[in-house]
């Protein structure tokens, strides 16, 4: 009856790892590892935005005083370079500054999103907190790999 | 460690399409450093001392996204191979690869951050004794 009991056990046993739908403990705390540090950038990435935000004011100021071509004709004068940017439009720069920081916020969001879901499917299992982990991971890694085609583009521009 | 049903079809389509444009941020984080050693390169004849600069600035982000670059393309192979044949160390490569491409990108900007506060700390001490 006891050998019965326990070759029961076994086979009940074998059933669950054989038909189980979660990760290994080891998988669970490389998922676990990633959201942390992830959850970590994505704040940097927000502080980040908070710091262009205060220079983005600044800058607005600067252009208001209208010191900003003289400070780009001295910078020519050491750098030709910087001559080009002395013909450019200042709002430009606000432009500039303004889509940096919406990409600085939206990539912090979406890192923290990374953080969050995988910290959840670390503690609950859900199928979903898996799915919404890699959804934003794979939203992450489309908008870095676009970035990085574009600069591709206009480093190749720079050579002809 | 052979397990067919290790994930359910939503979860590995999900890592699926991650994995996918995982292996397209490495390829194109490789053309890049490709290019940017090139372009390095061919600009060697324009100045001495500012080239020097350059080269090993270059060099060192060349090294940072090589490294990224092969963590996210070992994520890719892993993770295909472990949603293929349902494999639970491959899982267990492909989740090693991704948590250390977080890892690399969160120690680079700490360096980076202590740098920065560094530089500025260092400049605000200067301009106050002059």
């Amino acid at each position: 009856m006891e050998y019965l009991q326990q070759h029961l056990k076994i086979n009940n046993m074998e059933e669950k790892s054989i038909f189980q739908t979660e990760l290994s403990a080891t998988s669970n705390g490389h998922i676990l590892s990633a959201a942390k540090w992830s959850r970590f950038l994505g704040i940097v990435f927000i502080v980040l935005a908070g710091i262009l935000l205060l220079a983005c004011v600044g800058l607005a100021f600067f252009m208001q005083s209208g010191e900003m071509n003289d400070v780009f004709s001295q910078m020519a004068v050491t750098n030709p370079q910087f001559a080009m940017l002395e013909n450019l439009p200042s709002s430009l720069f606000l432009v500039f500054m303004v889509v940096a920081i919406a990409f600085f916020i939206f990539m912090g969001i979406l890192l923290i999103n990374i953080g969050k879901h995988g910290t959840a499917y670390n503690s609950s299992n859900e199928d979903m907190a898996f799915v919404n982990t890699f959804k934003a991971a794979k939203t992450y890694f489309l908008i870095s790999a676009i970035i990085s085609i574009i600069s591709i583009l206009s480093t190749l521009i720079s050579f002809f | 460690m052979e397990n067919q049903s290790i994930l359910s079809d939503q979860k590995k389509s999900m890592l699926q399409e991650c994995a996918n444009w995982a292996r397209i941020l490495g390829i194109v984080g490789l053309v890049s450093v490709a290019l940017s050693i090139l372009s390095v390169l061919l600009n060697s004849g324009s100045v001495g001392l500012g080239l020097a600069g350059g080269f090993v600035s270059t060099l060192v982000g060349a090294s940072i996204t090589i490294a990224s670059s092969i963590l996210l393309l070992f994520f890719y192979k892993h993770a295909l191979k472990g949603i293929e044949a349902g494999d639970s160390y491959s899982l267990d490569r492909a989740f090693y690869n991704f948590k250390w491409y977080f890892a690399l990108m969160g120690i680079i900007l700490i360096v980076v951050l202590s740098f920065a506060c560094l530089g500025s700390l260092l400049g605000g001490i200067f301009a106050a004794a002059s």
